[in-house]
């Protein structure tokens, strides 16, 4: 096996922003499309369906800053999974972390202060964070400490912890002028002031990327985004690189934790004010899709934070209009996701069987490896 | 004796569903895969459970279908992660999200609601008659209101213990789980025995969301499988490939469940109560690891 | 020792080739195996043994040529279809479900009894019978992980012949064995042969090629050079024919290092590590490397040298005892650190310890720049002048291609190994500990790393070497220290020493100190 005598393949690299546009336009439009054979099998005009997505999204300024407002929080918590899973470590309790982010962030923005309206939301953000980040925290604790597997492990931790938020919101901090399960309104002060009258887009949407472009930084191009990678491609490379792989496992874990809590206590102070019992339900999932679609890229988890809204904001205007239950919109997501899951794979099986059909007598070569995810560099 | 009968009763409805899900479970990681989709496909065994019985008005039928529905899932995750070579937890995340989303979708489509769906054409699993096992004290009252599938649980444990332990096929699940290499260089197709092991588990997700949903309740509501397959999947690492245990394991859960509900009652804040079974699985999880971690580190380098 | 009077052909090879994407891997192979002959297979690595041996077994599917077994053409899909004509396998790399008896591994995919009950009695006696016969005997009802490496290969051969091998391949079955255990499989393999098993033995150790074999197939990148008859032929000739040209193998002469005063490189003191099923420890372990001296350390697989390697590097800390630098304490410091101060490290092994495969060589060279200040994680992770950098080094270390961008996944081996070289060794190095430096990589490629570990000790470095090779150790260092037990067994000059007296203290045969 002539390995070293192969001459070195010229691979010509075109331009990250390049390469990331080709994609987001195919999938999208694998997205489109599944999402129009979905309409029409349920008996509907697909293309009736698309103008009443457009018209209940992008209609005008009002509908736009709406889609804005609703993909904030998504971005976030997007983030927070594309770091604990670029790291590695497969945080599953994001949706926990989030809602008691919002719940504690709810706590001091209702009960502390009030204050100087921009130290009051650093506040309540950094308790929701801190919140989230002490939960992801115990649980990377205790898979470095006695090995417990975290899948599992923050799997569980999401009923306990969602429990607790509902509980801190029927019982100690219940707002009694309201039913069951919700606390007291935050202080005005704590509140994120709007950024187009008589939509829920607040100046929010700088603090959003004033994150993503300094994680941007930290996990794409600094020394610290490399090692942050290398513990998610192998942590004994990294242990023998000098890197100390549990203390850094923990800070990817908790670094995780925290952002999903943040993105909690800014669904409070940006649009909610308030946390109740059903807030944030499913929001800690979503934001593993949009990782895994994005393939862990900060940017790219921006940018599909904003198109999995549009799909959500479409898939209800297309129910208030046509009739049509907007969760097809999830389930058209999902499958596009798998298909992004099983892709390297997928493609190799597919040159097999062609393979094997151009010439059948050939016995099947063993798959090639899959080839590596595209890194943002 | 009333809140023993009740504790017992309770604990064997939450167990039987998860068991079903557990011996999937087991059979799964015996054959060397950690499967998180068995939440998903417990939940859409619930809901064409519920559906098949609405419509053809006969439990049985339900069952059927839901088994078969499930093996045809199981065999679907077996093909993305096997032969499409798809990573088990992230094909598995996206799949649990995939079904509970098409549960809702199907439920308002085909019944025109939201949220859960009952009615009264929904008749439940039958109750299997014991005969005069009902006037025993303390076990009478809480055998006697269990269903034909809750009962099935018995020859079905009996009969994988077996076959784990006596049977060429158990021997080389076994095999497969420690060193696929092994099992490959015997000539066996390690692809395919993956694939039945993943329609096997998938048919037991089935029954199991048919007894969740046709069991002590007859109704589907959206996301009722509330993390059972997760505890499923908990309590399958905790027992290792020991079948019993998994029973006893569930009763446990079960019974911390029940303690909740009584709880409740007795005016406690609800949610304490309801998080005590998702509390003791992650104790217990915490303490086995911690005890086989001890044992890991013992004998093997510091990896 | 010549062939049976009246040779008679089990098993033809016609024209064999079987390509991976586009490295031809065996390119028109014909081979003879002749019934109850041994039949040495040799030639350096990625010559194509293992695969033609892959084909013979069905693991392979050629994409050319025919298989001849007892004068039927066939065509194998699996290894199933070879076990059924009586062809069995025994990997260098066992496959053995460990936590599965030694009975239940020896009837696996093959065994006694109905679908509904297998009966491991019948098994155990079965296989019993079989180890009997052909003196193979294990503790049968054991999980295999219980067993001794000797013991789990004798395993692998009781699978095989329960199987029904008449023609049983093995693949560098010396690789994990000591010196003892080697001439005990030898023995049984000469029984074996007795019983009219045909032996397929491949090997790049020639020595025991002359010892053992009938016949000797050399093969050279992908194609076979000759076959001979073992009495015909000497080692030196087989040599030259594996390589490719008559110079004898890799013995050049070489100066050894004078030993400088002042404080050892590296000092271990009293270094203590916990014993494990398989694996010894280090029991109150001292060991001194001088600046400008290469320590060998050779011991049979699971005597304490990976925890040695470990500890030395940092990577472990040691239940008792100190390591030192150049007289400076580092035992409380990890590899990091101790990188800080000239330590090189090359691990074990190399795709779980050194290099990630979805890594760019410009990102595997950054991964040991450890930052002294918080503030450099925050720095850019690579500079274009930094690119620029490694891209001379690549070229320097003849990392083929040499291109900072490309993934390690794409490079073959030796190309990795010569990364992880150019990534520890261009530091300068004062203390450098390695780890089975050339496992898996052909001699040419081995010769350039010899050649930069030789450079290094010349410019002061002090040198760990842990290998299994002992010509390989006997060529490099200049002084060999024999583990036993997690205990020093014997310090030697390979000048004067041979790897014969080392063998003897590795397997606690002699013990000198």
């Amino acid at each position: 096996m002539q390995f070293d005598a192969m001459a070195p393949v010229p691979v010509a690299r075109r331009h990250v922003l390049v390469t990331f546009a080709m994609e987001a336009v195919t999938t999208f439009a694998i997205i489109a499309f599944l999402g129009a054979v979905a309409v029409a099998v349920m008996g509907a005009d697909p293309l009736a369906a698309a103008a009443a997505a457009l018209r209940q999204t992008l209609a005008g300024q009002y509908e736009v800053a709406g889609l804005i407002a609703l993909s904030l929080p998504l971005m976030i918590v997007g983030f927070a999974a594309a770091a604990s899973f670029k790291g590695g470590f497969y945080n599953l309790g994001l949706e926990g972390q989030l809602i008691l982010g919002a719940a504690i962030g709810s706590i001091v923005g209702a009960h502390v202060g009030p204050f100087w309206s921009p130290l009051h939301i650093a506040m309540v953000l950094v308790a929701g964070g801190i919140a989230g980040g002490i939960v992801a925290w115990a649980l990377s604790w205790l898979r470095v400490r006695f090995g417990v597997d975290e899948v599992v492990s923050t799997l569980l931790s999401n009923y306990i912890v969602i429990l607790f938020a509902i509980y801190l919101a029927t019982y100690p901090f219940r707002d009694p002028t309201r039913f069951n399960g919700a606390m007291h309104r935050i202080a005005p002060s704590a509140r994120m002031s709007t950024l187009v009258e008589g939509t829920e887009l607040t100046w929010g949407l700088a603090i959003v990327v004033a994150i993503a472009a300094v994680l941007y930084w930290l996990l794409h191009r600094s020394k610290l985004g490399e090692d942050w990678t290398l513990m998610g491609r192998s942590p004994s490379v990294a242990r023998n690189c000098g890197i100390d792989a549990r203390r850094f496992g923990m800070l990817i874990m908790t670094s995780s934790g925290f952002l999903a809590g943040l993105a909690g206590a800014f669904m409070v102070s940006a649009t909610q004010h308030r946390y109740f019992a059903n807030l944030g339900l499913g929001l800690g999932f979503d934001g593993i899709l949009i990782a895994m679609i994005a393939r862990y890229r900060i940017l790219a988890v921006s940018f599909w934070a904003l198109a999995y809204s549009w799909m959500l904001l479409a898939a209800d205007g297309i129910e208030q209009e046509i009739g049509i239950p907007s969760e097809f919109a999830q389930v058209v997501i999902a499958i596009v996701i798998l298909g992004v899951a099983v892709r390297a794979g997928l493609v190799s099986w597919i040159v097999a069987q062609v393979r094997h059909l151009s010439k059948p007598a050939a016995p099947l070569p063993a798959t090639p490896p899959a080839p590596p995810p595209a890194e943002e560099s | 004796m009333d809140l023993a009968v009740f504790l017992l009763a309770a604990a064997i409805a939450y167990a039987v569903p998860i068991v079903y899900a557990g011996l999937g479970g087991q059979i799964s990681l015996t054959a060397g895969d950690l499967n998180i989709a068995l939440e998903g496909e417990m939940l859409a065994g619930a809901f064409v459970a519920v559906l098949v019985t609405y419509i053809l008005g006969s439990p049985w039928l339900g069952i059927a279908v839901a088994i078969l529905v499930g093996g045809v899932l199981g065999l679907l995750f077996g093909v993305m992660i096997v032969t499409l070579k798809g990573d088990v937890f992230l094909v598995g995340i996206t799949y649990n999200f995939l079904l509970g989303a098409l549960t809702v979708l199907l439920l308002s489509i085909i019944f025109g609601v939201r949220g859960s769906f009952s009615s009264p054409q929904l008749t439940g699993i039958p109750i299997m008659p014991i005969g005069p096992l009902a006037h025993v004290p303390l076990l009478g009252p809480v055998l006697s209101g269990q269903t034909y599938v809750a009962w099935l649980v018995v020859p079905m444990v009996f009969a994988w213990g077996y076959v784990l332990r006596s049977t060429p096929l158990g021997l080389r699940l076994r095999a497969l789980g420690d060193n696929a290499d092994a099992v490959r260089s015997a000539g066996l197709d390690v692809a395919r025995m993956r694939l039945g092991v993943q329609m096997i588990c998938g048919m037991l997700c089935g029954l199991a969301g048919a007894q969740l949903a046709l069991g002590t309740l007859t109704l589907f509501s959206s996301g009722m499988s509330a993390g059972r397959g997760f505890v499923a999947l908990a309590i399958v690492i905790l027992v290792g490939q020991r079948p019993w245990m998994l029973v006893l394991a569930a009763l446990l859960f079960g019974i911390a469940d029940g303690i909740g509900i009584k709880l409740q009652q007795a005016d406690v804040p609800a949610q304490i109560p309801q998080m005590l079974p998702y509390v003791v699985t992650l104790l217990a999880l915490c303490a086995v690891s911690a005890r086989r971690w001890r044992a890991a580190r013992r004998d093997k380098t510091s990896a | 020792m010549a062939a049976a009077p009246a040779p008679q052909v089990c098993v033809m090879l016609r024209g064999i080739t079987k390509t991976f994407g586009p490295i031809v891997a065996v390119d028109g192979v014909d081979l003879e195996l002749r019934t109850g002959e041994i039949h040495a297979v040799v030639g350096e690595n990625g010559a194509g043994k293992s695969t033609l041996m892959g084909v013979l077994h069905g693991l392979h599917a050629a994409d050319a040529g025919e298989i001849v077994v007892d004068g039927v053409t066939r065509s194998f899909r699996s290894p199933r279809e070879a076990i059924a004509l009586g062809i069995g396998m025994v990997h260098q790399h066992f496959m053995l479900a460990a936590s599965l008896t030694a009975a239940e591994n020896i009837v696996l995919g093959f065994e006694p009894g109905t679908a509904t009950r297998s009966s491991l009695s019948e098994a155990v006696s079965l296989g019993r019978t079989v180890a009997e016969r052909f003196d193979l005997r294990v503790a049968l009802d054991r999980p295999v992980r219980d067993l001794a490496i000797g013991a789990q290969q004798r395993v692998e051969v009781l699978k095989a012949l329960y199987r029904g091998a008449r023609i049983l391949i093995l693949d560098e079955p010396t690789a994990v064995l000591s010196p003892d255990e080697v001439e005990s499989l030898f023995d049984r393999l000469r029984i074996l042969r007795a019983g009219g098993i045909t032996i397929v033995f491949i090997s790049h150790k020639l020595r025991e090629v002359m010892a053992l074999s009938d016949r000797v197939t050399v093969m050279r990148r992908g194609r076979t050079v000759a076959t001979l008859a073992t009495t015909e032929t000497t080692r030196e000739q087989l040599a030259g024919l594996m390589v490719g040209s008559d110079a004898s193998t890799n013995k050049p002469s070489v100066p050894k290092g004078r030993v400088a005063g002042g404080s050892p490189a590296l000092s271990l003191r009293g270094i203590a590590t916990p014993p494990r099923p398989g694996n010894a420890g280090l029991k109150s372990l001292d060991l001194d490397i001088a600046a400008g001296e290469i320590v060998g350390i050779a011991a049979i697989e699971g005597n304490g040298q990976a925890d040695l390697l470990e500890i030395a590097a940092g990577v472990q800390a040691p239940l008792r005892g100190t390591v030192a630098m150049f007289g400076r304490d580092v035992t409380g410091e990890d590899i990091g650190r101790r990188r800080d101060v000239g330590l090189a490290y090359v691990p074990e092994d190399r795709h779980r310890d050194a290099l990630a495969l979805d890594a760019t060589a410009l990102e595997s060279f950054n991964a040991v720049r450890r930052p002294q200040h918080w503030s450099d994680w925050l720095r850019p992770a690579a500079s274009r002048s930094e690119r620029r950098r490694v891209a001379e080094l690549m070229r320097k270390f003849d990392v083929r291609p040499p291109d900072p961008l490309a993934t390690c996944r794409s490079m073959s081996g030796g190309n990795q190994q010569k990364l992880v070289f150019a990534r520890e060794f261009s530091r300068d190095p004062k203390v450098i500990v390695l780890g089975q430096p050339t496992r898996g990589i052909d001699i040419g490629a081995s010769q350039a790393l010899f050649g930069r570990i030789w450079a290094a000790r010349d410019r002061g470095a002090g040198v760990l070497l842990v290998s299994a090779d002992l010509d390989e150790l006997f060529t490099v260092a200049d002084r060999i220290v024999v583990l036993y037990e997690g205990c020093l067994a014997a310090s030697l000059d390979p000048a004067s020493a041979a790897p014969r007296d080392a063998g003897l203290y590795m397997t606690g045969a002699r013990h000198a100190i």
